[in-house]
């Protein structure tokens, strides 16, 4: 093996050497950095309009033959502005020195495997840094993320701190399998999954919903994160590419004088939103109605058939509004964060250490706690061929939340007069639910998670180097939800569930990078391996009835266990992969990338799958035509991929059919086993093909730069959960689908900036995208799961229901569609009445810097459409409605949209009909930041470097349509499903003060 | 170059494809599932499949008091809307609980048609074969009795092949009760007379013969209904009746099948009797069956059970029903939740004999029950018309409570309406089946909703 890349090193060589030898006018110098004089080694020096180019070496110098007496040499290092500088024959010696470049298309640009500039990209990648991270106070760091880049759609959907956060990159390729895009920390996988899954019962009854692992990642530990969107960037990764690649960068230690920083911010934090309920007295007006309408009068036995204890029992002037009293309450927090970093030449260091504790809106005691230390080694040898990385991070989390959650979708629409306590003083356990009660029952979550990341390279020639990268993560949860007996309707068992899980994984990836140079073309090779090897262990045990009620974190005092349960998954990973970079005069580039995956996910006979795509880049503003014609185009470029990545987000062995045993399910004192899997051997990768155009404009000296994205993805044989009607026994098997689907969208970004001096700088950007999605075909439709879900040419995450045709004016009832479309008794259930994937969505901002001064703001928007909660016709069941029903229709309100106040039920028509579709397009203040730095002469004073206080504000209003049938515009409606425990987000201002010294 | 390139990338594929790299991805058996043919390839693992059939039915029973809410036998005090919608008879076909009810039984049948299938090709002994096939097939046909008699339209689900079952019509009831029927035959023919393992929680052959006389009875085989009562009646193994307080004791003398239940607690007991002395029950006796019960009835006073809870000087007075006594595990002696007992056998062939125009010897078998609960026996003379009324009446109140008997017997003679819709405003005829679950009409368009839905 080692033979083979030497000899094919040796024999590309030959070519070069063999140019040289024509060559008389020697030239030697040397590149250094034009603020410190440090050398900058192989930076790429190229005698312009020739063949000739060669790199500086460890200590920046050079010599280079020309052919002629005089010329022109170009001088490019990535990071660095290019210099060109003349020579003739009296040049000797001469000193480069390299001015860092500010303007962002020549900033580094991760990619997947390396780097390279914004300007020689190929793919399609949009980018935050630590400052825009910075400026904004959130516990996640996607939430920063969040309106900031064209085609990443983020939605926070359960504001609790360390909820989840969904993120969808281009749209919604799969009809079930995970969506979530492959995460990357410094090189290595990091599971960003949540650790339980959806239907599992930690999640199904935690108020918290899905963890998401995300949260382990202190945000402002990080430098950057770049979202990979299309084939080029995302094909290198293969297999678990296809939802796109978050790739995060953290901050690297800075050689120099040993530097210390601190910052502290302290904040509160409300409900972003809230719903708009009817007050007592409507919902007492309307039920009372509803009775009338229906010729019955309120009874207070409970055994009747028209009992009304909310007529005729609670309180007819006191009332409550329980969406508030449940979810508007105020939560402090703070965060603390320091750092000590140094070094000399060519080694440096960092530590850090960061503290958060936050409340939670919710009601209840609540406490959300976050701490961790990170620390970093860098060294190079002196000799500049050997480099060491080395990181690790340890953080610990630990939630203690009140657990409201069996009726938290009923809680909150609970009548205004519910007492919660009966005249003797008891609880009132109407409707098996008392909201107070229920915040007794508590969800604590602890977790600990370590990364350790060791990278290392080694030079072995000037234009061959050799990198390993190692890590090991491994993240454990240990969570418990207590149901005290006072927070159960009486009667009912008290029951803890304990819950751990511990997940590692260790990934090795061997790397070979080569550059070689033919005349004007420049030539980069990249082969690779990835091992992966994971691991996951979790055990769940739910216990009953505590006879102590202070012990009920103990599983020994439970009397008994009622379920006990423990999986154990392995998951191995192995892949080869190769990246060829061709580059001519910085203007012609191409990128193609290959990638064959195995997975030990899939039987045997389908674990293999190919990966590649190749991209093209005319950068034409390096066209000489151009550049003497057109100069004010600082920056064109034109870029195209296609290629094809695969997803394998589905569980471990699930190509086998098995049974389990469920030990606590006893039959005749025996152990019972139950089938828990059916068997599909037959299932296999998941694949995207996307093909992406873009278009990136830089005018008047990159004062405007304008960027633009057409992609259009399609994704085949989604591999689902396959939902199938429970008759077969099951309700769902692992399946591909024989589906194609299809996203289309564009994307467009403008950054400007307006006011550029020295003491006054103006700037503002803004993006929008707009998505499309579509079921393409569908392989045998009528007779699949999804016939009634989907329809072909329909956009996957279609609104299905009924049609509603208005309130028949003299009657007061609704009209429904019949299948053709006119009123009817029996009403067609499969009608489109919307979809939830966005029309449009993006943000726009504006920085403004004057003097010491610096304002940031930032808004998000979103055209979309959302299925509201309205459960009931107005006035049936003890249970408030939405504010809009209380305009129902009455002899009196003939015109309205809303149907007459009755107690019967109308099944599942009324909820699951068009009046209950609203739209929820909002504008959202995402981020007002003020800050102010103090002077410097000041600060020599009192010996400080830096010196920064600053305001902070998320969230703080929201344009939309409040009387819409939801919570928040963004995390929708409030259900029982642990992906549907939409808690709203919050709105948090802060302030904050930053200290260097 | 190129060459080059793709001569090193094909080494490296070589490389990756040998087997030795191929072991590279291979993972370890999972330690927490076993795969089919492991289980049916061990008598212990397969009979422990065959247990958690049994197990699975057990825990469907706790769906059965909901239909005494859709018929006249419970009122509820919860104001959960899902169990409203029971006790009002307008169940959404989104209702979690009528989707936990036919997924419960259907998963009963997927278990008994794996065992059924799976065995046949395994290497296990041809006794414990034809064991399992037969109580197989006696839970298929106990599932199928209560999904065929709940929701009217079927599919007819007898092989474990899930990719063929997606897509299942519903097939009328006579094609299902001709399944029931065989099954239950086949069954009967196979089980002994003897009961395996510990109690009498798995079934024999009086079990099948004791369904089997239900089914006829409801299929108006009356002739056939009679015979298979009496044979398990004759077989001695069960009779002569026992007191009230032992009925629903484990292994009572009665009972003909029992399901099991950890620590004698039948799966229910938290949610029939109330936890404190201050708790309202959830489930209350309508004033209607209340009233049934005449002073002299010993059922009243030992199946009923009351509660009186006073709240601001107002105290109000709730029945609730009391065959089982044990809320929790280990409270008492030990009680099981009953599937086929002989009362009901005795009603079965009084009722078949009375239509076959035997009216005295159908008298003397609903003498049985009446003369236990302390009731004045019927007189000889007795005409069959006032037979079939105190049958009628006797089923009422001996069974009621258990299994949907109520339900069933209403739905079967045609008086739901007549029944129901004086006392259920909102009453539709339509009731008589419940939805077919919203979801399953979702992931499988060739069902069709029931009427009314």
């Amino acid at each position: 093996m080692k033979k083979t890349i030497i000899f094919i090193v040796l024999a590309t060589l030959c070519p070069i050497l063999k140019l040289s030898a024509q060559t008389n006018n020697q030239i030697s110098g040397r590149v250094v950095t034009a603020n410190d004089g440090k050398a900058l080694p192989s930076a790429t020096i190229n005698i312009k309009n020739s063949n000739v180019t060669v790199q500086s070496a460890k200590d920046g110098t050079f010599t280079i033959l020309a052919k002629t007496a005089s010329g022109t040499l170009t001088i490019r290092y990535t990071g660095y502005q290019s210099q060109e500088i003349g020579f003739n024959t009296n040049t000797k010696t001469l000193e480069i020195k390299m001015q860092e470049a500010n303007n962002s298309f020549d900033d580094i640009q991760v990619i997947g495997y390396g780097k390279t500039t914004k300007r020689l990209n190929t793919g399609s990648i949009s980018t935050i840094n630590a400052k825009q991270i910075e400026e904004q106070p959130v516990t996640n760091v996607l939430s920063a993320l969040s309106g900031r880049m064209p085609g990443v759609f983020i939605q926070t959907t359960n504001g609790l701190p360390g909820g989840n956060i969904s993120v969808q990159i281009r749209g919604k390729g799969s009809i079930a399998a995970g969506t979530d895009p492959l995460y990357i920390v410094d090189g290595v996988p990091f599971e960003g999954a949540s650790p339980n899954g959806t239907n599992n019962a930690v999640s199904t009854n935690n108020i918290a919903g899905n963890i998401s692992p995300l949260n382990n990642i202190n945000p402002s530990d990080i430098e950057s994160i770049n979202v990979l969107k299309d084939a080029d960037a995302t094909a290198i990764y293969g297999s678990r590419g296809a939802n796109g690649v978050v790739l995060i960068t953290t901050k690297k230690a800075k050689a120099g004088e040993t530097q210390y920083s601190f910052n502290l911010q302290q904040g509160f934090s409300r409900a972003a939103s809230s719903p708009k309920l009817m007050n007592l007295q409507q919902y007492l007006e309307v039920r009372r109605e509803a009775f009338q309408n229906d010729n019955r009068i309120p009874s207070a036995d409970p055994t009747s058939t028209n009992y009304a204890p909310d007529l005729t029992l609670w309180s007819q002037t006191e009332g409550t509004d329980w969406p508030a009293y449940l979810l508007d309450n105020t939560a402090s927090f703070t965060d603390l964060q320091g750092s000590i970093s140094g070094g000399k030449n060519n080694t440096t260091f960092s530590v850090s250490g960061n503290y958060r504790s936050e409340g939670a809106i919710l009601a209840g005691v609540n406490n959300f706690q976050r701490g961790g230390i990170q620390t970093q080694l860098n060294h190079t040898s002196s000799n500049g061929k050997f480099t060491l990385n080395a990181r690790s991070s340890l953080t610990k989390q630990s939630s203690v939340f009140a657990n409201p959650v069996l009726n938290l979708d009923r809680s909150y629409l609970r009548p205004p007069n519910f007492p919660l306590l009966l005249a003797n003083g008891e609880i009132n356990w109407y409707g098996n639910s008392n909201i107070q009660a229920e915040l007794d029952a508590t969800s604590k979550t602890s977790t600990d998670n370590i990364i350790s990341n060791l990278a290392l390279s080694y030079q072995l020639l000037p234009s061959l180097s050799l990198k390993l990268n190692s890590g090991y993560t491994k993240t454990s949860y240990n969570q418990k939800l207590i149901f005290p007996s006072s927070s159960l309707p009486p009667g009912s068992l008290n029951t803890t569930s304990f819950s751990q899980n511990s997940g590692q994984s260790f990934i090795v990836e061997p790397q070979i990078d080569y550059h070689i140079r033919i005349k004007e073309l420049s030539v980069n090779l990249m082969a690779g391996a990835t091992y992966q090897n994971r691991t996951n262990d979790s055990q769940f045990i739910k216990a009953n009835d505590f006879k102590v009620a202070s012990l009920m974190e103990d599983l020994g005092s439970a009397y008994t266990i009622e379920s006990r349960q423990n999986t154990y998954s392995h998951y191995k990973y192995a892949s080869i992969f190769g990246r060829i970079n061709l580059n001519l005069k910085n203007q012609y580039l191409i990128n193609a990338t290959i990638r064959r995956d195995g997975s030990s996910r899939f039987g045997p006979g389908n674990r293999y799958g190919n990966f590649g795509s190749i991209g093209a880049a005319w950068v034409f503003s390096n066209n000489e035509f151009i550049k003497d014609n057109l100069s004010w185009i600082s920056h064109g470029k034109i870029r195209g991929s296609i290629g094809t990545s695969g997803n394998d987000q589905i569980g471990d062995y699930q190509y086998l059919s098995t049974y389990s045993s469920p030990g606590g399910n006893l039959y005749q004192d025996g152990v019972t086993i139950r089938p828990s899997r059916i068997s599909n051997d037959d299932f296999h990768w998941e694949s995207t093909t996307k093909a992406n155009i873009g278009l990136e404009i830089g005018l008047f000296k990159e004062k405007v730069l304008l960027t633009a994205d057409y992609y259009r993805s399609t994704s085949r044989d989604q591999l689902v959960s396959y939902s199938l009607p429970r008759l077969t026994g099951f309700s769902e098997y692992q399946a591909n689908l024989p589906a194609v689907i299809l996203n289309t969208g564009l994307e467009m970004s403008i950054e400007l900036k307006i006011i550029n001096r020295s003491n006054l700088n103006w700037s503002a950007q803004g993006n929008i995208s707009i998505p499309k999605n579509r079921l393409l075909s569908f392989e045998n439709f009528e007779n699949s799961s999804y016939a009634q879900l989907y329809k072909i040419g329909e956009d996957l995450t279609r609104i299905r229901g009924y049609q509603t045709l208005g309130v028949d004016p003299a009657t007061g009832n609704m009209i429904y569609a019949g299948q053709d479309g006119n009123a009817s008794t029996t009403p067609f259930d499969n009608f489109t009445l919307g979809k939830l994937t966005p029309d449009f969505y993006g943000g726009f901002g504006s920085s403004l810097t004057y003097q010491n001064f610096e304002l940031n703001v930032f808004a998000q928007f979103v055209r979309q459409q959302s299925k509201g909660d309205l459960k009931r016709l107005p006035g049936t069941g003890v249970f408030n409605n939405f504010a809009l029903t209380y305009q129902r229709w009455t002899p009196s309100n003939r015109s309205t949209t809303v149907p007459k106040a009755t107690l019967a039920s109308t099944g599942v028509i009324y909820p699951n009909s068009s009046a209950n579709v609203f739209n929820t397009s909002y504008l959202r203040l995402k981020n007002i930041s003020l800050s102010y730095r103090f002077k410097e002469a000041f600060l020599k004073q009192i010996k400080v470097n830096s010196l920064r206080l600053y305001a902070e504000a998320q969230n703080l209003f929201t344009i939309w349509n409040s009387d819409a049938a939801v919570f928040d515009p963004e995390s929708g409606v409030v259900s029982t499903t642990a992906l549907g425990r939409n808690i709203p987000p919050v709105k948090t201002i802060v302030l904050g003060l930053q200290l260097n010294f | 170059m190129k060459t080059y390139l793709s001569f090193a990338m094909a080494i490296l594929i070589m490389a990756f494809t040998s087997p030795g790299c191929k072991r590279l991805i291979e993972v370890p058996a999972s330690k927490s599932q076993i795969e089919v043919q492991t289980v049916f390839s061990d008598s212990t693992l397969a009979t422990s499949a065959l247990l958690g059939a049994y197990y699975s039915m057990t825990q469907s029973t706790v769906s059965f008091k909901y239909l005494s809410l859709y018929s006249d036998e419970y009122a509820q005090t919860s104001g959960d809307p899902s169990l409203d919608e029971f006790y009002s008879n307008q169940v959404r076909p989104d209702n979690p609980l009528n989707q936990s009810l036919w997924g419960n039984l259907f998963s009963v049948i997927y278990q008994a048609n794996a065992i059924i299938r799976e065995t046949s090709n395994s290497p296990l002994s041809p006794t414990l074969k034809n064991q399992l096939t037969a109580e197989a097939k006696f839970l298929r046909a106990f599932a199928n009795f209560y999904l065929v008699e709940l929701y009217g339209h079927i599919p007819l689900v007898i092989s474990p092949d899930v990719q063929e079952n997606k897509t299942a019509f519903q097939v009328d009831e006579p094609t299902i009760f001709r399944q029931i029927i065989q099954d239950l035959n086949d069954a009967k023919a196979t089980l002994q007379p003897s009961y395996k393992g510990s109690g009498k929680v798995r079934a024999n052959r009086w079990a099948a013969a004791a369904l089997l006389s239900r089914v006829y009875l409801f299929q108006n085989q009356h002739q056939q209904a009679a015979d298979e009562a009496t044979a398990v009646i004759s077989s001695g193994q069960y009779s002569p009746l026992g007191t009230l307080e032992t009925i629903f004791l484990a292994a009572s003398k009665e009972a003909i099948l029992q399901w099991w239940a950890t620590g004698g607690a039948i799966p229910d007991g938290s949610a029939l009797i109330p936890a404190a002395a201050t708790s309202v029950p959830t489930y209350v006796l309508t004033a209607g069956l209340k009233q049934a019960f005449t002073a002299v009835d010993l059922r009243g006073s030992k199946w009923i059970a009351t509660r009186t809870i006073s709240t601001s000087g107002n105290s109000t007075t709730y029945n609730y029903p009391s065959k089982y006594k044990n809320r929790t595990a280990n409270s008492g002696s030990a009680e099981y939740p009953m599937a086929l007992r002989l009362a009901e056998q005795y009603l079965i062939r009084a009722e078949a004999l009375a239509k076959l125009q035997r009216t005295s010897e159908a008298i003397a078998d609903v003498n049985q029950t009446r003369t236990r609960a302390g009731l004045c026996p019927l007189s000889a003379t007795t005409s069959q018309q006032d037979c079939l009324q105190a049958i009628a009446s006797e089923r009422r109140l001996e069974l009621y409570g258990e299994y949907a008997h109520r339900f069933l017997d209403l739905k079967r003679r045609g008086e739901l309406s007549a029944i129901l819709s004086p006392i259920k405003t909102g009453w539709k005829n339509t009731a008589s089946n419940l939805p077919i679950p919203q979801n399953e009409l979702i992931y499988n368009s060739n069902l069709k909703q029931n009427e009314g839905y």
